[in-house]
């Protein structure tokens, strides 16, 4: 085997002698296998070629591994820590934990419109196949996340919108999956102020700007599916709902 | 482009932490949305979203490119064109991905995106290896010489690094065969 790839990689490095070199080809058209073998070196070495590029990847895992995306919002209420107060315990820990299980206590969660959840409350659904809303475009995810034996539902995401007025809030609030709890009942409710993404050029159409919107809840158990919607200041037009399940 | 479209590129060239942590925060919530409306996973949304940024480091390495777009365009485009070709593969019909935005790509991206299919593989495999063989194979796959590799490495002999590099490179061939993806890859 160890001959092998000497040969392979002496071939495709043009470092065989002619005599060699001839025997090698006359091989490789008698044997497809070898020819397999080869093409997988050929594209390895172009794969892994340019260093910079290998280090580039290197610098996104860990990235990814840190949950660099941390929007930044400002609660309402005291129920709501901030996620920077949270950060200085939780992702040390978490990071622990990762390497302890080899995984992270992030349950992936879907969301939104369109996917193939069990549908509870027929109510939030029809609203959430609604979609976006043209003059307060909201797109947030959720996910849940269980740590000593509580979960915690962590909604994050933006609002584009072209012209927000200073001090604009919004309520979101959280319900179970039981069509009874809405809209009378929600598990958690909360006032949020999205925080303009100065960084960001307006984009999109008639040029939306983006503001970050985060948001931290209890739940009861990690299970189950939850709503979130997220209603007008005045807590009463629903703008935009989503779910979150954790997945097995 | 205004400073700040081209500030991205920069840092995705340069491997700029700072910078690529600022792209993550901005745009990787959009786009794992995006991935999580048609049939992904949140994990499949930092793969992808790993990808496009390679995929974009190598289009604006060429000498010839320019930002036409903003960055977010174009990265959202990458993202678009990498998810739909892997369902694609999956389904065997015809796939339609729901968005409500209108993007075009402007710029010529077909022959990296070709590459990033079997390059997520590369490095998925390439990932499971201990970091003393990632160490060595970096080494080896940007044409460092055998003698040269020793050296940095502080490894005993040629002879003895020649063995461990036909170990590693025997490591990462066969977790790239072993994986569910490998025969449908395309090799020649």
């Amino acid at each position: 085997m160890e001959e092998q790839y000497e040969k392979i990689e002496g071939y495709l490095g043009g470092t065989l002698s002619a005599d060699e070199r001839t025997a090698f080809e006359a091989a490789l058209s008698a044997d497809a296998g070898l020819r397999a073998e080869v093409a997988l070196h050929r594209q390895l070495a172009a794969s892994f070629a340019d260093p910079g590029e290998l280090a580039l990847r290197e610098t996104l895992e860990e990235l990814a591994g840190e949950e660099t995306y941390q929007a930044t919002t400002v609660p309402q209420e005291a129920a709501v820590r901030q996620l920077t107060a949270r950060r200085g315990w939780l992702w040390p820990v978490l990071g622990l934990a990762a390497i302890a299980l080899g995984a992270y206590f992030f349950l992936p969660a879907i969301l939104g419109s369109g996917n193939t959840l069990p549908s509870a409350n027929p109510e939030l659904e029809a609203i959430i196949e609604r979609g976006s809303n043209p003059v307060y475009d909201f797109e947030l995810s959720a996910s849940q996340l269980a740590s000593g034996g509580e979960t915690q539902l962590r909604i994050e995401g933006e609002l584009f919108a072209a012209n927000l007025p200073a001090d604009s809030s919004f309520v979101v609030q959280v319900y179970s999956s039981d069509p009874e709890d809405f809209p009378a009942k929600p598990l958690y409710s909360t006032v949020v102020r999205p925080v303009e993404d100065k960084s960001r050029p307006p984009m999109g159409f008639g040029g939306k700007k983006a503001f970050s919107v985060a948001l931290e809840a209890k739940a009861p158990d990690q299970s189950s599916t939850y709503y979130f919607v997220v209603r007008d200041k005045a807590g009463e037009e629903v703008i935009y709902a989503g779910k979150v399940k954790a997945q097995e | 482009m205004t400073a700040t479209e081209n500030d991205y590129i920069q840092a995705i060239l340069t491997n700029d932490p700072k910078g690529l942590r600022e792209l993550y925060r901005a745009f990787l919530p959009r786009i794992s949305r995006f991935i999580q409306l048609n049939g992904g996973s949140a994990d499949d949304a930092q793969d992808i979203f790993q990808d496009a940024l390679v995929v974009i480091y190598k289009k604006s390495k060429s000498p010839d490119f320019i930002l036409s777009s903003k960055f977010y365009t174009l990265l959202y485009g990458v993202c678009r064109n990498l998810w739909g070709n892997q369902l694609q593969k999956k389904s065997r019909t015809e796939v339609s991905l729901t968005d409500d935005h209108k993007f075009q790509l402007t710029t010529d991206i077909s022959k990296e995106l070709e590459a990033a299919e079997e390059q997520r593989l590369f490095w998925d495999a390439f990932k499971k290896l201990g970091k003393d063989c990632q160490q060595l194979l970096k080494l080896f796959f940007a044409k460092e010489k055998m003698d040269i590799i020793t050296q940095k490495l502080n490894l005993s002999s040629v002879g003895y690094a020649k063995k461990k590099k036909f170990k590693c490179k025997e490591k990462l061939v066969a977790l790239i065969k072993a994986d569910r993806r490998f025969p449908e890859l395309r090799l020649n």
